[in-house]
């Protein structure tokens, strides 16, 4: 009789019960809690109750971890580009071959040994920082196996040219609001503490700013959300969703959808704040107590500045394309109701504060927040994700805490230290190799302080090697960052004398690698984590409260690493050992012995024994709460300790939120001034003379955009929002199902082709019907889509999601071929937001379209490399459509 | 010397010594562990704009003058990057909350090691009003599991730092 064994794990789309039988994963699924977890809690308002069903939920693309364990694209064993060749000095190894060349299958032994020698003779050549390295985001889930945890640890431990993030989600925010009202220590995000409940009880109306939230999810929440806002709205609110697209999460629920022309909403934001000036319909007491500067920004909108322009709604039309009587109505149910309102996953995120005017939009649509007396009962900074009642009293660390690494102490006996002082920075990573020189602004992540915004870098730093070695760490860039044929350019740079991959799937930077080494999923090894829990270490903290249910899981091994993969634990210590540094890498713990450090150094061991943790799987710690709070009817905690996000500012108390700074406590924001700063002082002190980031945020043209030169020649805006049906890469190119999914990709000659959203006007015009292929292209490259011709997108506006796993050119290893893998990141501005603004804009990216044909052929980026080790006979792909795939490869596993 | 600020009271004209008499007073009603001119400035002032030289000066000298400050040359603030510093001489006791009670943040320096009353001495990387985590400090290790200990409590009211 078949041994079914459950287990359970963490993922980015929720919590997993994972079904096993003889070895086989079967099925995944929610938690579904038990008698003796947690008792719930219940909202009462506007006589209705709202209490979460007693299971977690899962994202779809939670339920497809079963399908990515399996998944037809595994990297199954070590391989080796074909014509490398291992010179002594590096030279002459086929480089401009990286992307077309096959791949041999090696031992692990072989491929261990060449990644070592190489690391050795390339350190010892060049120096340390010679190699560089960089991770995915979110690939694995887990405290261990986590890239601030194991990544850094090795890479710390051997000394490396660390490549610094950007925060690619949210950088408007990053960038701009902490010069408004502090909160670099979030990165620029809100506070969304409590606010489900203040909601529930108070908020009248929201406003959803380039936000679909059905779809990002408040970042790992999985569809905990989707349950809140649809109780908001029987609870009588109202919403307004904002965007060039009306997306999944409005067309269902919104009572009214605006669709400004991208990248001008900070003109909407301008034109709101006149109707309010003029109609005197501000909070004009808070303004006085908590504004700086306010006057001067009040004449800016009137008119009475430098520019002479009033910030009317009629101007703002002219701009937008959206209608002076809208904005007025906005305007007027915004300052009439109690609102709510933000941008993006976590109110502090969205596809428009990742345009040029991004950090203009960021900052207004806080000032309008002020205006409105951020912080008071119903009205504060929240979009429905984040903010459900939480145990702050638990402690357990979120993966960017400097307490959850294996990096740091106390987890290990001896911190890694990197002793490399140079970084490079993620954006420009192949300018700064193709070129041999890149300088920029800022930290990247800059929670530390506004000062880490303006740190000065160059690269190579004086006195040190450029980079020749490059290790990557899971997911595709290609389909993340900008203008990405430069990074094909990049690859094929003989500079890079030593290209490794480590990951689970072979995504299109795997193709580029010399040498390619197969991790194991999340599901092959253990591990231990929360769920949502983004920790603080320059996040925006206690993410996990996006969930009604706060869960951390033990997350065991389900099935042994499938064919000759490993854990990533696994093939650090193997280097590091034959580096000769293999037992202070490990401290003489195997995973499981790094594991329980986790759990000691939690709050777990109060509550539950090790073993007994073990063996349920997780643990869930119930609110904070009286018994006396308790229904003894329901058993159902009805009121717990709450702490709501800044309503300590607009009561002038000191702050009593979790995750915040010694000034606040004193009463203050974290601006300069310590108050709302309608004019930044931080941008005057640290650079005045930025004209993108001028100290009053206002609307400006976009150096790409509808009125930018390139207009004429590519008159459409793309729209690039963070995806439904992937995330960072990750999932769709992994699970074939997804492919099915109309409003996700169509299926022509084998190849899933992306859809693309096209207005009806822009498909008359252009000759487009449903279902056609089409090219969309501009001086940057060019990628073959499916059209889906809908009302749903504004008439410029052209809309493709982000992240495409998929990277398929026509033309395998070239630069500049057509893609029709969906990978719209290679038409997006290489160009930063400004000269001292770093961050990444690729919602300002101007197009044509153009109706094309299908390529005849399913393309290399599903046989060529596989069929390489397929002639060695050491395993089959036999389809590369969607069709069952999952079934062949759990033949093989059985 | 007179010099011209702007501050939300609108455009004056003030002597050095006025400004650095107005500074001293801000400077003693700071419960911060750290001060600069700027955060008089910004904070105190409500300052429109950077400050010119002879502004910081006077406020250098009202902070001086206060009796409560102690320069220590440069340091880094979150806000202004590295910038000529004063610490809090009356520190510990100046931070009180609305009810009086010592202000948490103020009393642990995240990071640190502090000893109790008992003589264990903790590591206490994680300070906030809800949480405060430590680990025991022994022989040069930490031993033991994650330790709590309430902020408010008067154990931790009685914990020293130490080197």
């Amino acid at each position: 009789m078949a041994k079914e064994r459950i287990t359970h794990s963490v993922c980015v789309g929720g919590p997993l019960t994972i079904h096993t039988v003889d070895g086989v994963i079967r099925r995944v699924r929610p938690i579904v809690l038990t008698d003796d977890d947690a008792p719930g809690w219940v909202i009462k308002a506007h006589g209705k109750e709202y209490t979460p069903q007693r299971k977690t939920t899962l994202s779809l693309l939670g339920f497809t971890e079963k399908d990515r364990t399996y998944s037809y694209d595994r990297i199954k064993y070590p391989m080796i580009r074909e014509d490398f060749v291992e010179t002594p000095d590096g030279q002459n190894r086929n480089t401009e071959n990286r992307g077309k060349s096959g791949y041999r299958r090696a031992s692990w032994d072989e491929a261990l040994g060449l990644v070592a020698r190489e690391t050795k003779r390339i350190q010892e050549t060049y120096g340390k920082e010679a190699v560089t390295a960089i991770t995915s985001s979110h690939h694995s889930w887990g405290l261990c196996g986590y890239k601030i945890s194991l990544f850094k640890r090795f890479f710390s431990m051997l000394g490396y040219t660390r490549i610094a993030d950007n925060p690619d989600s949210w950088e408007g925010f990053h960038w701009g609001t902490p010069h408004t009202y502090g909160y670099y220590w979030r990165l620029g995000g809100p506070e969304p503490f409590d606010m489900l409940n203040d909601a529930m009880k108070n908020t009248e109306t929201m406003i959803m700013w380039s936000h679909d939230p059905d779809t990002t999810r408040g970042g790992y929440s999985a569809q905990e959300t989707t349950l809140w806002r649809w109780c908001l709205k029987e609870a009588g609110v109202q919403f307004i969703y904002i965007y060039p697209f009306n997306n999944f999460s409005s067309v269902k629920q919104a009572d009214k959808w605006i669709g400004p022309r991208m990248g001008t909403d900070a003109a909407l934001c301008e034109a709101i704040a006149y109707v309010w000036i003029t109609e005197d319909t501000y909070d004009k007491e808070y303004i006085a107590k908590h504004g700086h500067r306010f006057d001067e920004w009040r004449d800016h909108i009137l008119g009475l500045g430098p520019d002479a322009t009033p910030k009317t709604p009629k101007w703002a039309e002219e701009l937008t394309g959206v209608k002076a009587c809208d904005i007025k109505a906005i305007a007027r149910r915004w300052a009439s109701t109690k609102t709510m309102a933000g941008s993006g996953m976590r109110g502090g995120f969205g596809g428009v504060c990742r345009t040029t005017g991004g950090t203009d939009f960021a900052r207004l649509i806080v000032c309008l927040l002020a205006m409105q007396g951020m912080g008071k009962p119903g009205q504060n900074m929240w979009t429905g994700t984040c903010g459900g009642p939480m145990n702050y009293n638990f402690w357990f660390g979120g993966y960017s805490d400097p307490l959850s690494s294996i990096a740091n102490a106390p987890i290990a006996d001896h911190p890694a230290v990197n002793e490399v002082q140079q970084v490079l920075y993620r954006t420009n990573l192949p300018d700064a190799v193709l070129d041999g020189h890149y300088e920029w602004l800022g930290e990247g992540f800059c929670g530390g302080g506004l000062d880490f915004e303006f740190t000065r870098h160059v690269y190579p730093m004086p006195g040190c090697s450029e980079v020749h070695m490059f290790w990557r760490y899971g997911g595709s860039f290609m389909g993340t960052m900008l203008d990405t044929n430069k990074w094909v350019k990049m690859y094929k740079s003989p500079k890079l004398e030593f290209v490794v991959n480590q990951d689970i799937h072979l995504n299109p930077e795997g193709r580029m690698a010399d040498v390619i080494l197969p991790a194991c999923t999340n599901l092959e090894r253990v591990d231990i984590g929360e769920v949502g829990n983004s920790g603080n270490g320059g996040y925006c903290s206690h993410s996990q409260t996006g969930n009604s249910w706060q869960v951390i899981v033990y997350q065991d091994k389900a099935i042994e690493p499938l064919w000759d993969s490993r854990s990533d634990f696994w093939i650090f210590s193997q280097v590091a050992a034959r580096l000769g540094w293999g037992e202070e890498f490990t401290e003489g713990r195997d995973e499981e012995g790094w594991v329980k450090r986790f759990y000691q150094f939690s709050d777990l061991p109060k509550h539950m024994t090790w073993e007994a943790f073990k063996e349920k799987g997780y643990y869930i710690p119930p609110v904070s709460y009286k018994e006396e709070n308790k229904d003894p009817k329901t058993g159902l905690i009805e009121k717990w300790d709450e702490y709501p996000g800044f309503q300590w500012f607009a009561k002038e108390e000191p702050c009593n939120t979790p995750n915040h700074k010694i000034f606040q406590e004193e009463g203050m924001l974290g601006t300069l001034s310590g108050k709302f700063e309608f004019v930044s002082e931080s941008l005057l002190y640290w650079e005045p003379d930025d004209e993108i980031r001028t100290p009053i945020a206002q609307y400006k043209d976009s150096w790409e955009g509808h009125k930018s030169m390139s207009a004429d020649k590519f008159p459409y805006q793309m729209i690039s929002p963070h995806p439904r049906f992937d995330y960072h890469t990750h999932y769709q190119q992994h699970a074939t199902w997804l492919w099915e999914i109309p409003q996700n990709r169509k299926l022509i000659n084998g190849n899933p082709y992306l859809i693309c959203r096209i207005n009806p006007v822009t498909a008359e015009k252009k000759g487009i019907k449903e279902g056609d292929v089409v090219k969309l292209f501009n001086g940057r490259g060019a990628v073959l889509c499916v059209a889906h011709v809908t009302r749903r997108v504004m008439p410029e506006t052209i809309h493709a999601y982000t992240s495409s796993g998929i990277y398929n050119p026509v033309k395998y290893g070239e630069v500049m071929s057509v893609d029709k893998g969906g990978c719209v990141n290679l038409l997006t501005p290489g160009r930063l937001m400004g000269d001292y603004i770093p961050a990444m804009v690729p919602n300002s990216t101007n197009i044509d379209i153009e109706l094309a044909e299908a390529d005849p052929n399913p393309g290399q980026g599903f046989e060529h490399i596989l069929d390489a080790v397929d002639a060695q006979n050491t395993f089959r792909v036999t389809k590369t459509s969607a069709e069952a795939d999952w079934l062949f490869c759990e033949k093989e596993a059985m | 010397m007179k010099v011209t600020i702007r501050t939300p009271q609108g455009v004056q004209t003030l002597t050095t010594d006025e400004i650095a008499a107005r500074s001293a007073e801000l400077a003693k009603a700071c419960p911060s562990e750290l001060l600069c001119a700027f955060r008089v400035w910004y904070e105190g002032f409500e300052g429109y704009g950077m400050p010119t030289r002879d502004v910081i000066s006077a406020i250098e000298q009202g902070i001086s003058d206060s009796g409560c400050w102690t320069n220590v040359g440069p340091r880094r603030f979150e806000k202004y990057g590295v910038v000529n510093a004063y610490t809090n001489d009356n520190y510990a006791s100046a931070a009180k909350d609305k009810d009086g009670n010592p202000m948490v943040l103020h009393q642990f320096h995240a990071g640190a090691k502090y000893q109790g009353p008992d003589g264990k001495i903790y590591w206490i990387p994680v300070v906030e009003v809800f949480d405060m985590r430590c680990f025991e400090w022994k022989d040069g290790k930490f031993v033991g599991n994650m330790v709590e200990i309430d902020p408010r409590s008067d154990y931790a009211r009685a914990m020293v730092e130490v080197k």
